[in-house]
């Protein structure tokens, strides 16, 4: 095994392999593309918003072109793909059909159904992209169709490319959308492929997640949801599990994470101010967070847990009523989707002098740390509130309560209060 | 230089544009897949950047810094590339070929089996900032001007990074390495 002072020349080797030519195959398409492309010449266009704005939509329109490549290389299972090419969509041949309308343009994310032939079933999500949906289980595709809708407002699916159904196979649907968009149903319906007729209908949750790397719920209407990547009950190699987490929202909140190791949640007030960037370091706002079995991490600031304590929910408390740059409430029972949990408030102590950072070093009590995952610190003088949730066989979750001004935490606590009670963790 | 190639290509050059893309094509290439780890995702990438970048250059004020605005797009479509694989697959399941590896005496097979795995949990913003360190050979200052980020940042992604891959070998000694993976 290499050592960890060996990093520099085990990175340079391990970067070492791999292409290091494009191929004529990638030339070409690009001369192909530039050679449909018309510019302007160089005129200080930088300056002109407007013109940037066009700019920016091209990019788009080249993205999603390319979008729909992919979802063909997932169909085709192939690790060499053809050549990457500029195409429009197909269109049905059906006269009176319509585009989909924007509201459907989203991910839509359902429950997994067992589908004969897919081996890894953990999920059922409709992706509308490029005039095409794509149906993927377990990050597999299946029934690509070219959706429309019909005069009657329906949905058509005419299956594209042959599998488990037959190319040109027509699939017809009615649906419909929650008030706000989020929610999608679609009603069992008549579809020349059996297979695709027993799995396309139900209820699906929209993905309109703000950052780019995940695909979070973003913005909810008031109601029941279910998370569809986290998972608080790890078992070996992680697979999604739609509905490992349930909650019920009033209205004015989003989702802004959905990994297997953290759930967030926020009110869309404070959504909506977000960069688009990952969530998991967003620096401030309101926020519910769920991490997924925390481990109490060493006061070195060095991404390493503690030995000898535990990661059920009371070794954590005791640990954290007991760390010497916490000032801790009197720790509470509660109760938490049925299940026995404790909620205590912790706060940065003045006294405490241990930093993070070596290049930058910061005062901050480190809290929580997962290998590969998670590692949270706490500021000097700032409050969380945190309930430490005791699932069973060794699973803990921790449900961090925490404010960008910390004179409003009590108050989000009572906001978050409700929903926090609303959570359930149902087992596998 | 490029720099007269590159004022051409701003005018339209359809001809200069294309010696630009032969003669910047190799090292994006190289550059898009060391941060995707798969051939096809990073020649998607690299035609959408230098599509991207043909409407795109007449916004480019500096022509002697052609490089390093291709390459902040280029890490952006691969940030994309990223998103869609994510979306095709949860997991990103790390295959190591053994065959495919050359022999040395710096990273055996099974380092790299780790290695791969642990670079595969990165984000690809931790990713990117690695390729451009170590395998470029960039210092801090000029991965933060490649790519267009704060010095500060550059330093704790690499810190991050570089921490998460030491865990990922070091995990070699506690046994089997998690496998659980960020998902889109």
């Amino acid at each position: 095994m290499s050592t960890p002072h060996d990093l520099d020349r085990v990175m340079e080797a391990f970067f070492e392999d791999g292409p290091t030519v494009m191929t004529d195959r990638v030339l070409e398409a690009i001369r192909d593309d530039v050679d449909r492309i018309d510019v302007r010449a160089d005129v200080g266009s930088w300056r002109n918003p407007l013109m940037l704005r066009s700019m920016f939509a091209a990019v788009v329109v080249v993205a999603v072109l390319l979008g729909g490549l992919a979802i063909y290389s997932a169909i085709n299972q192939s690790p060499d793909v053809g050549p990457p090419t500029d195409s429009s969509a197909p269109v049905p041949s059906d006269d009176g059909l319509s585009a989909l309308p924007d509201e459907l343009l989203y991910p839509f994310l359902g429950p997994a159904k067992e589908i004969a032939g897919m081996d890894r079933v953990d999920r059922g999500d409709l992706y509308f992209e490029d005039g095409r949906v794509a149906y993927e289980v377990g990050g597999r595709a299946a029934f690509a169709s070219v959706p429309a809708l019909t005069p009657d407002g329906d949905l058509r699916l005419t299956t594209e490319l042959p599998g488990i159904c037959v190319a040109g196979d027509r699939g017809t649907y009615a649906w419909s959308l929650s008030p706000g968009g989020t929610i999608l149903t679609i009603e069992p319906g008549t579809d020349d492929c059996d297979v695709r007729a027993q799995v396309i209908p139900g209820t699906y949750q929209r993905a309109a997640c703000r950052s780019e790397n995940n695909d979070c719920l973003g913005e909810l209407e008031s109601g029941q949801y279910v998370s569809h990547y986290f998972e608080p009950r790890p078992d070996g190699e992680w697979a999604a599990r739609h509905g490992a987490l349930a909650f019920t929202v009033p209205g004015g909140w989003a989702a802004y994470a959905d990994f297997p190791d953290v759930f967030g949640l926020t009110p869309a007030s404070a959504y909506a101010a977000f960069d688009g960037q990952d969530c998991y370091d967003c620096p401030g706002g309101d926020l519910i967070t769920v991490l997924g079995q925390p481990g109490a991490a060493t006061e070195d600031c060095l991404e390493t847990n503690v030995l000898g304590i535990g990661s059920g929910a009371q070794d954590l408390v005791d640990w954290l009523t007991a760390h010497p740059g916490l000032v801790t409430s009197e720790p509470e029972d509660v109760t938490v989707g049925g299940l026995a949990a404790t909620s205590l408030i912790i706060e940065g102590s003045e006294d405490w002098t241990g930093t993070c950072e070596p290049e930058n070093p910061f005062v901050a009590v480190p809290i929580f740390y997962r290998q590969d995952s998670y590692h949270w610190a706490l500021d000097v003088g700032v409050r969380y509130h945190i309930t430490l949730v005791d699932l069973g066989d060794g699973d803990t979750v921790a449900i961090v309560v925490d404010t960008a001004d910390d004179g409003d935490l009590d108050t989000f606590v009572e906001t978050a209060r409700p929903i926090i009670e609303s959570f359930r963790f149902p087992s596998r | 230089m490029l720099t007269p190639v590159v004022d051409r290509a701003r005018q339209g050059d359809r001809e200069a544009f294309g010696a630009l893309t032969q003669a910047a094509g190799d090292r994006c290439m190289a550059i898009a897949f060391r941060i995707l780890r798969d051939v096809s995702l990073a020649e998607d990438a690299v035609q959408t950047a230098f599509v991207t970048a043909w409407r795109e250059l007449s916004g480019l004020r500096d022509p002697s810094r052609f490089e390093p605005w291709l390459h902040r797009i280029l890490v952006r479509c691969c940030y994309a590339e990223a998103k869609r694989r994510r979306r095709a697959s949860a997991s990103f399941l790390a295959v190591a070929r053994e065959d495919t590896y050359a022999a040395d005496e710096i990273l055996t097979v099974h380092d790299r089996d780790q290695l791969e795995r642990g670079f595969r949990r990165l984000r690809p913003e931790q990713r990117a900032v690695l390729v451009f360190h170590y395998y470029l050979g960039y210092t801090h200052v000029e991965v933060a001007d490649h790519l267009d980020l704060p010095l500060g940042t550059v330093k704790s992604r690499l810190r991050y990074a570089s921490g998460a891959l030491r865990a990922a070998l070091e995990a070699d000694a506690r046994g089997p390495a998690n496998s659980k993976e960020r998902p889109a």
